[in-house]
């Protein structure tokens, strides 16, 4: 049984979260030990407070930075505001940073429950055999609120916000079984592990109908959404066998069948084999007691997995969606005293009914070694990986389906890589050790086939986060996926990019959208990992860095913020440009350019740790005492700021942070 | 003991977990075309759905950047590139390039455009084919069958109408009907202009003699007849040819139109205030905004909302736009202000700006200082003519709803008498022969005589040229999302006429001739590859 209790500020003014948790844990054994039952059950209660933050990041971003933070004046909670004659400005989009975050309230109350049931039985006929069972229930309800007062500026026409949500619900239920026969044979010197199961997995999201207040709380705004129902099931039937011949020789095979709920009842199941075979070469006689190779091992599998993340839960099913509340409704005629009568109505999503797992198929070969005990160790992996029916979201062609675009099977894609991992001890004596750990990751990945392209040569495919509602990315044959597909900029002699200058590349005289190029992609060529701790006595210091090669990133703040043009747009208030524009002058937007593709490669420090260790005192209490700094620092030439960008697209991009943090530890 | 609650508990729980092992998960809070399809009811608010997706945002296209909605993107091609209004954010909104007629296959509205028409299409497509079997609709009575019948008719005429759209910005565009399958990875088929037109006609021919004569908010008879009249006078633009037998054929539909009993509303600023659903004698075809069941952002709110320019005090007198601050969107190109003659009460401008300087008994009193009519310089939102004949005012001159949280209560008319009216003398004036000049002039004039309120502003046969039919009908009918239309047939849109600020330069320059299509957006070249030679046949 214990207790918890946990309380974070995040980056972000406001942002704060606080978790009360409490668990039970319950493990009888019967029969000898034959039938071991494991309960347990956690709770947990988190209140959170929500900062408005990519409201407020994007405001400081765009906002004036050369107006005050406060008016002086009681107004608008005391927050200076763009005004058009004493009212904010209708047309003006940037409020006040902090006002955003201040005199916005949103508070969340979640209550989660997890209970766990494992019974393990060892049969009593068979005690090689057992039968392992799981049952295993997540339960979280969520209610929350927001509140805004009518003198913010940001609700000021409609007088503030109410917004009361909830209960939201989330659960997930689990159920796995599985029979395991362990069994060593030393008749045939091998030792046989064969498992067979089954597992269901369910989850429920339920998110309540609710509707927006003023700040008076009585009175909507109009804003009502409707109550939304996920569910999803995955279902598996597996068997694994792991063989292994006098200790030199593994085998290991696996077939399984999964099924989607997210696919139609023809397309739902995959079946997903894989084999793996190891050569535990340190066993063989020629190196069996040498006493510098202490560990070398070859290994070859084959395997293929199913993906089915990220999409959505109903894809398959043509789905209409009522109206939300009675100002989404339509004329659907006159009643007899002729008076107006109004329904709500359906709008359709889209769908693919014949929408089916992604595959992937990868060959892997690697060596383990190790050396002097392991004070050197480390493995070289080589892989390649074929992937089919990629699922990604990608345009539709119009008349096709009911949204511009549909997630779905798009083609096909390959990829290879090679990773190195070395682990080595150079000294480990009484006062001192020393570790060090590296690794080294390259991959090259390029789509193979794009499923509506199978002969002719067709434009690529614009996928990807847009900027100014414009695609700076594209899927094509022979591409990395989400490279970036812009405009080449011309530089004029002083290496200052020409206005709509571009390389005119197909050569056909004109400039168009038919000109523009792949020039990298988000993904890195390398990956490299380092960590070392040094030990002198009770004192440890350690630390880990990281480093990726070949990532680029666009970066969409310096491009939408970075012309002239955004710096007013025929109204009263004024933007913030971005300091981009200093090197560029531009006057409209160059969405397109490949200027804003920077390289993203960096070098991070993750974290950087003091320890020390006073050992037990006075026999009663073990005392530790650490110092940590995370985040510390950043080396790249990207000019955003933050060089790690998921699917390589900078906007609006939350900070992380820097923590600087001291921990005590005490042990009984 | 403990051992048998402990196997209980285990065993129920296991048991419990096990039982409910399914892999066929359903929506529960939408519903799948399994149940919708199964009542006149569902039909309709199926239906519903597609009036609906014209004039408020949907999810499926709108959630998109600069997408808005159907309505306000159709005006932003057909009034604010052309002689009447002027939108005033230029980069704010990405409207540069719409603005000053320089499109590209990247320019997100080009690609709003075109994806709300095809998603009208679909919608349309798909109450189409659900109600188009015989078998489906052998499940219903013979009153039910009629009722989703007539839905299934106003679906053709909405995907008719949306098509209409699509033969006016493209040369060639995708067809798909509803024989076409919905998925992933199929390409529709390419239509050309000459095709699409025989089809819009038919298939308005088809159903119009089965639409109800009088059905506020939906597609009427006289609706379907005005849309054909619509189509078959472009039809030299459409087909390449001028053919007497399609200017006829506009007269006929005209005709009938104007038989289904129709009359000019007496004061033309009551066909675009709050209480224009009261204006069925005028109004064939209206999509019908309220501000408490059908709230809308673009459409209404947006064009009345919009036409509110800062600095003019108490400014919901003049528009009703309640509490919903200048939006700087629209003014007048001076242009449009310059086509007026006095006496015309057509032109709906106003010229100042206006402050609060005290009161007089009860009466506020102002100063006002005057604007200059010309657009000195784009960004100065202080400069060009306001624009008020769009209100959200009620009959008795009051706002007629809170616009900041409920829009605006203004119907969007689509198709109206006086519009048919002057189809029909353009038809004859083009060399139809199933009306007779004298009768083309008398319908000029009733439009004139409402306008002048009197008949002050009437005009004579010799008067009446296509270029003086060119100029009424942007007197009757700007920002009516039909203006750019005009301007293609009376061959004056790319050159030859100009308006300040066209092509992005105050006194306003020709442009090339590819402007008279909207390119197809790009992002649909990977998956229907025809669509990119499409834009390279036109220079895109």
């Amino acid at each position: 049984m214990s207790l918890g209790y946990y309380n974070q500020d995040g980056i972000v003014k406001t942002d704060n979260a606080t978790r009360y948790t409490g668990n039970i844990n319950l493990s009888p054994s019967f029969f000898d030990g034959y039938l071991k039952i494991n309960i347990s059950a956690k709770g947990a209660i988190n209140k959170n407070r929500y900062a408005q933050s990519g409201q407020a990041i994007y405001n400081a971003t765009v906002g004036d930075p050369t107006r005050p933070v406060y008016s002086g004046n009681d107004a608008f909670g005391g927050y200076s505001e763009i005004l058009s004659g004493s009212e904010p400005s209708t047309t003006s989009a940037t409020y006040n940073p902090l006002g955003l975050l201040e005199q916005y309230d949103s508070r969340e109350n979640m209550k989660r429950v997890i209970a766990n049931i494992d019974v393990d039985y060892k049969m009593h006929f068979l005690p090689d055999l057992k039968l392992h069972v799981t049952g295993g229930y997540d339960y979280a309800s969520a209610e929350s609120e927001v509140s805004v007062p009518a003198t913010a500026a940001q609700y000021y026409r409609q007088g503030g916000l109410y917004t009361p949500s909830g209960p939201n619900t989330a659960e997930n239920r689990l159920f796995t079984a599985y029979l395991n026969y362990n069994k060593e044979i030393p008749a045939i010197k091998s030792r046989i592990d064969i498992t067979a199961g089954y597992d269901w997995q369910y989850w429920k999201s339920y998110v309540s109908a609710g509707d927006s207040y003023t700040a008076d709380r009585v009175t909507s705004i109009n804003a009502q959404w409707s109550a939304d129902d996920q569910r999803h099931a995955l279902m598996s039937y597996y068997a694994r066998l792991n063989w292994s011949f006098d200790g030199r020789y593994l085998l290991t095979a696996t077939i399984r069948r999964d099924g989607s709920s997210r696919f139609a009842p023809e397309s739902r199941w995959g079946t997903f084999p894989s084999v793996a075979l190891a050569w535990n070469i340190a066993e063989e006689k020629f190196l069996k007691g040498n006493g510098v190779l202490n560990n070398l091992k070859l290994r070859a599998s084959y395997g293929v997995t199913g993906q089915q993340d990220g999409i959505g839960n109903y894809g398959y099913l043509p789905v209409y969606y009522p109206s939300t509340g009675s100002n989404s409704q339509y004329v659907t005629g006159i009643d007899g005293s002729g008076n107006i009568i109004y329904g709500n109505y359906y709008q359709a999503g889209s769908y693919i009914p014949e929408l089916t797992w992604e595959t992937t198929a990868s060959w892997n070969a690697g060596l383990d070694f190790g050396f002097l005990e392991d004070r050197i160790s480390g493995s070289i992996d080589y892989y390649t990986r074929n992937t089919r029916d990629l699922l990604a979201t990608v345009p539709a062609a119009a008349g096709t389906n009911f949204t511009r675009t549909i997630t779905t099977n798009v083609g096909n894609m390959h990829s290879e890589g090679v990773e190195v991992n070395i682990n080595a001890t150079p000294v480990d004596t009484r006062d001192w050790t020393w570790n060090l750990s590296a690794n080294f990751t390259w991959q090259k990945v390029k789509i193979t086939n794009l499923a509506f392209t199978d002969d002719a040569e067709v434009a690529p495919t614009l996928v990807g986060t847009t900027v100014d509602s414009k695609y700076v990315q594209a899927f094509a044959v022979g591409q990395t996926p989400y490279a970036f597909y812009v405009h080449k900029q011309i530089y004029d002699d002083n290496g200052r990019p020409i206005e709509g200058a571009y390389a005119d590349l197909d050569g056909d005289g004109s400039i168009t959208t038919d000109d523009r190029y792949f020039y990298h992609s988000p993904t890195p060529d390398y990956m490299l990992g380092f960590s070392t701790s040094v030990r002198w006595r009770n004192l440890t210091l350690s630390t880990s860095l990281r480093a990726n090669i070949g990532n680029y990133a666009y970066n969409a703040t310096a491009a939408n913020n970075g012309a002239l043009e955004t710096l007013k747009y025929a109204d009263e208030a004024l933007y913030n440009l971005s300091t981009s524009y200093l090197g560029t002058g531009f006057q409209t937007r160059q969405i397109y350019s490949d200027h804003y593709v920077e390289n993203a490669s960096f070098l991070k420090m993750d974290n950087l740790i003091l320890n020390y260790d006073f050992g037990k005192i006075k026999d009663i209490v073990g005392l530790n005492l650490s110092f940590m700094a995370q985040n510390v620092f950043t080396i790249t030439k990207y000019s955003g700021v933050d060089p790690e960008i998921y699917l390589g697209v900078d906007q609006n991009f939350y900070p992380r942070p820097r923590i600087y943090s001291l921990g005590i530890g005490l042990t009984f | 003991m403990k051992k048998i609650i402990y196997t209980i508990i285990t065993g129920a729980a296991l048991l419990a977990g096990a039982s409910s092992c399914s892999l066929d998960q359903y929506p529960h809070t939408s519903d799948t075309a399994a149940n919708v399809y199964t009542s006149a009811e569902g039909y309709q608010s199926v239906l519903s759905g597609i009036y609906a997706a014209m004039i408020q945002r949907i999810s499926s296209v709108s959630d998109e950047e600069r997408s808005q909605n159907y309505i306000r993107t159709l005006m932003m091609f057909q009034d604010c590139s052309t002689d009447a209004c002027d939108a005033i954010w230029l980069s704010g909104e990405s409207l540069t390039d719409v603005n000053g007629l320089s499109w590209n296959a990247s320019d997100s509205w080009c690609s709003a455009m075109y994806y709300h028409i095809y998603n009208i299409v679909t919608m349309c497509n798909d109450l189409i084919k659900n109600a188009s079997d015989e078998d489906l609709l052998s499940r219903f009575s013979e009153s039910e069958r009629a009722v989703i019948e007539g839905y299934r008719n106003e679906a053709r005429f909405l995907r008719a109408y949306a098509y209409s759209h699509a033969i006016d910005f493209y040369n060639k565009m995708p067809f798909v009907d509803e024989n076409s399958s919905i998925g992933a990875n199929i390409i529709p088929e390419t239509y050309d202009r000459s095709q699409m037109f025989s089809y819009i006609v038919e298939e308005l021919s088809e159903i119009a003699p089965l639409l109800e004569v009088s059905n506020y908010g939906h597609a009427t008879r006289g609706a379907a007849y005005a849309l054909l009249a619509r189509v078959y006078l472009s039809s030299e633009v459409y087909t390449g040819s001028a053919d007497v037998a399609n200017y006829n054929a506009c007269i006929t539909a005209c005709r009938n139109a104007i038989e289904c009993g129709y009359s000019l509303e007496s004061d033309y600023g009551k066909i675009f205030n709050a209480d224009n659903h009261l204006r069925s004698n005028e109004i064939i075809f209206a999509l019908a905004c309220d501000a408490s069941h059908t709230t809308t952002w673009d459409a209404t709110t947006f064009i009345t909302c919009g036409e509110v320019l800062s600095n003019f005090d108490n400014y919901a007198e003049i528009w009703g736009t309640e509490n919903s601050g200048a939006w700087n969107n629209l003014r007048a190109r001076p242009d449009l202000v310059d086509a007026f003659q006095s006496g015309d009460t057509r032109a709906r401008f106003i010229s100042y700006d206006r402050t609060a300087s005290g009161t007089d008994g009860s009466e506020t009193t102002y100063t006002t200082t005057e604007r200059s009519k010309d657009i000195t310089a784009h960004d100065d939102a202080t400069t060009g003519y306001r624009i008020c004949k769009w209100t959200n005012l009620n009959d008795a001159g009051e706002p007629a709803s809170d616009c900041s949280t409920n829009g605006a209560n203004t119907d969007f008319p689509v198709l109206r008498l006086a519009d048919v009216y002057l189809m029909l003398a353009e038809a004859v004036v083009r060399g139809g022969t199933e009306a007779t000049m004298s009768e083309a002039l008398s319908y000029v004039n009733l439009v004139r005589q409402r306008a002048f309120g009197s008949t002050d502003g009437n005009i004579g046969q010799d008067e009446l040229t296509l270029d003086f039919l060119c100029q009424e009908r942007l007197r009757e009918m700007y920002m009516e999302c039909i203006r750019r239309t005009d301007l293609i047939r009376f061959g004056k849109y790319t050159s030859g006429y100009n308006w300040q600020w066209k092509a992005n330069v105050y006194e306003g320059a020709d442009v090339d001739s590819k402007y008279r299509f909207l390119p197809i957006p790009e992002a649909e070249y990977s998956v229907n590859p025809q669509t990119q030679t499409i834009n390279n046949e036109l220079g895109f």
